[in-house]
């Protein structure tokens, strides 16, 4: 792994319910299964991406801004994936 | 002992169903975190038994997964996020932080950390978000049974119990159903609740909301929760107790009884067929109504969309809600209404519609849909956006010239090119109907039907507009009746040139679900009845046991009836010794209860003594 492998994306939470408890399981199950490590940050505040408690604790609600910063070998691919998963509203459709 | 007397508790009607049994009072929401200091040595002792209650809360939440049938799926969403939060590392190491810096107990670092997160909740702006604080109260309770050695699996509680609660968790709830609770009543919990709809698809009564019952009932009280109208009795007379029992039994046997016939198709003896759709508004409503025989859903309101909640309903909102009704019917038909916002009853505080003098006839359904515009387009483009998930049709309401028709249409039309530049899916071909519910309507239903592609008569306002009775004023709603040649001869009008024209009628007011009146529909020649699904193994109990002709002949003779109460002697001289003789009347008039249908007030007469219960409620005003 190396340190230059760094990949970031905004997003925005577009889900109504927002970043809440079912969400950010999947957030963080999706996550989980990069080793990059991940980072969420909204405004100032920074949480581990990979803790369901973190992300609940960011209290996002719809429209809310998101930094995803991933780091490590397969950090391009974790911040697509995770954009994805935000900008599919989480799978809250079919 | 002396006997206790007898009270009445009030609160929301979380699901339908009636049930007794002793009180079981679950304590565990008083659980109290007691702080205490240690000694530096025994800090690894402490973050060690943590590590194991959280291990062991995993565990637990696993078990009741596993154990958890797949048809509840969202149940499963559920404790699969709070099975998330239990292996977090953050849920032991901070806590272990505390522990470690501060010397306290592990309860109490628990609690701490958990009671920020909650309280960080509690202040959300965003209702959704303040809601899903429940699911950290759950995750913490769970936590701090097992620091306390608790078995954190329920309690042993007596099957046929009534379990009362400060709140009940969805986890919980399972619990409750496997260990044969025969019902719940809670202080806390709306009718969106994840608990509330786990217990509408566990078929387990439940009044929620009712502030202090917790505080009101004795541990093995007798307890009677009537999940329909919300109430709750406590140490009620024997009588009480008696009649409410023998009243639970007989929903029973009959409902297992009318529900052999889920799966054959409704149609009468001489072949006419009559589809019997469900009348819905939660998309999770959907299993109860295919599992009472719903060939579709007739009319799937979306006003609920728009309350109990502080912003507007988005289009993704409206799409999503709809892709999950989809998702729950397959392939089978969905007429989805525009929002019939307005008319006094159902307005949202959102929505600020000037007060009026008299809002039946003011600003509501389809005109407020026009001068709201963009709301009105916001939940076409999210339906149409769900099109391609299933059988969609759309529905306009208070329809009551073409013009209005046209203008919808148009909008609607709009929309889809949009949404097609767009790249969006949409259906290749929605159906696009109107609620024959204004007098206008039903008279002009030749022009109308020329431009729609289905009706559907909604009877409950046709009735109101049509006899001019304000069904909700007291003084006057005795003279509300769908009996009344008037409404019968429209009805029948409407039926017979929509067919001229080849479109099909079908008919989504209280009188649909109304045993009663099934052989007069059937004979005035609709298609479709629409209802709550509680009432369709009984509606196709009769049908399949009539024939269209003998019906035909009874709505000729009905519509040349000079009075109602001629009119009502007659039907029920026909239907009650054929149909009705295992139920009361009191059941006949708790099959339609849905807030915007209202219920119909008794004729003087016969059906007199049912004044009592007459008073058109709006189950979502309660809520609120």
């Amino acid at each position: 792994m190396s340190d230059d492998q760094r990949a970031q994306i905004d997003v925005v939470v577009v889900n109504e319910m927002g970043l809440h408890t079912r969400p950010a399981k999947e957030f963080v199950q999706t996550a989980s299964r990069f080793g990059a490590a991940i980072r969420v940050a909204k405004g100032e505040s920074v949480v581990n991406g990979k803790s369901i408690m973190g992300l609940m604790s960011l209290l996002a609600p719809m429209g809310t801004r998101l930094t995803i910063t991933a780091e490590g070998e397969d950090a391009a691919e974790a911040v697509r994936t995770l954009a994805a998963v935000v900008n599919k509203r989480f799978g809250e459709v079919g | 002992m002396t006997p206790l007397e007898t009270r009445v508790l009030r609160g929301i009607g979380a699901a339908p169903g009636i049930a007794s049994g002793p009180a079981f009072l679950l304590e565990h929401q008083r659980l109290r975190v007691v702080r205490y200091q240690l000694e530096a040595r025994q800090h690894d002792d402490e973050v060690e038994r943590l590590r194991e209650a959280l291990v062991d809360s995993f565990d637990q939440v696993q078990h009741l997964r596993e154990n958890l049938a797949d048809r509840h799926e969202e149940p499963q969403e559920i404790l699969e996020a709070q099975a998330e939060m239990l292996r977090d590392p953050q849920l032991l190491e901070e806590p272990s932080r505390l522990i470690r810096g501060e010397s306290v107990n592990a309860e109490w670092a628990v609690a701490k950390m958990l009671g920020q997160l909650r309280s960080m909740y509690e202040n959300a702006e965003d209702t959704y978000l303040r809601e899903r604080g429940e699911d950290i109260d759950h995750v913490g309770r769970r936590v701090l049974r097992n620091l306390a050695g608790q078995d954190a699996l329920l309690p042993n509680i007596p099957a046929g119990s009534v379990v009362i609660a400060h709140q009940i968790s969805p986890a919980e709830l399972v619990q409750l159903h496997r260990a044969r609770v025969v019902a719940v009543a809670t202080d806390v919990g709306g009718r969106t609740s994840h608990t509330a709809l786990m217990a509408r698809a566990f078929e387990m009564p439940a009044v929620l909301g009712l502030k202090d019952v917790f505080g009101k009932v004795d541990d093995g009280e007798m307890v009677v929760v009537d999940g329909l109208e919300g109430e709750v009795v406590l140490s009620p007379t024997e009588q009480q107790l008696a009649r409410y029992q023998a009243r639970a039994l007989r929903l029973a046997v009959v409902e297992q009884e009318l529900l052999k016939d889920r799966d054959k198709p409704s149609v009468t003896l001489d072949g006419t067929v009559v589809h019997l759709m469900a009348n819905m508004e939660l998309a999770e409503e959907v299993g109860f109504a295919l599992d009472h025989g719903a060939e579709g859903v007739g009319l799937y309101r979306t006003e609920f969309m728009y309350m109990e909640r502080a912003t507007l309903p988005s289009e993704e909102s409206h799409m999503v809600d709809a892709v999950k009704v989809f998702n729950g019917v397959g392939k089978l038909p969905v007429t989805f209404r525009t929002f019939d916002l307005g008319g006094g009853e159902k307005t949202s505080e959102l929505l600020r519609i000037p007060s009026e003098d008299n809002p039946a006839l003011g600003l509501r359904s389809i005109r407020l849909a026009f001068r709201e515009e963009g709301l009105f387009r916001s939940q076409l483009r999210g339906l149409l956006r769900a099109s391609a998930a299933g059988r969609m049709k759309i529905m306009f309401p208070m329809i009551s010239g073409v013009a209005e028709l046209r203008q919808a249409k148009s909008i609607l039309a709009e929309c889809r090119e949009e949404l097609v530049r767009e790249g969006h899916a949409v259906a290749e071909k929605i159906e696009v109907g109107i609620m024959v519910e204004t007098p206008a309507a039903a008279m002009i239903a030749d022009l109308l039907a020329k431009e729609a592609d289905f009706f559907s008569i909604g009877s409950n306002d046709l009735i109101q507009y049509t006899l001019a009775i304000d069904r909700s004023n007291e003084l006057v709603n005795y003279l509300y009746h769908p009996l009344h040649p008037a409404i019968l001869r429209l009805i029948s009008s409407v039926v017979n040139v929509a067919h001229v024209e080849g479109i099909p009628v079908s008919l989504c007011g209280a009188m649909a679900g109304d045993p009663l009146y099934t052989l007069v529909l059937v004979g005035l020649g609709l298609d479709e009845l629409s209802m709550p699904a509680a009432a369709i193994p009984r509606i196709k109990r009769i049908i399949r046991a009539c024939n269209a002709s003998e019906a035909k002949g009874l709505a000729e003779d009905l519509v040349r009836m000079p009075t109602v109460l001629e009119a009502e002697e007659a039907v029920r001289e026909m239907m009650i010794p054929r149909f009705m003789v295992d139920i009361d009347e009191e059941q006949s008039w708790e099959l339609e209860r849905r807030p915007s249908s209202g219920s119909y007030p008794a004729a003087p007469g016969p059906r007199a003594k049912r004044a009592g219960r007459t008073a058109p409620s709006s189950g979502r005003g309660e809520e609120r």
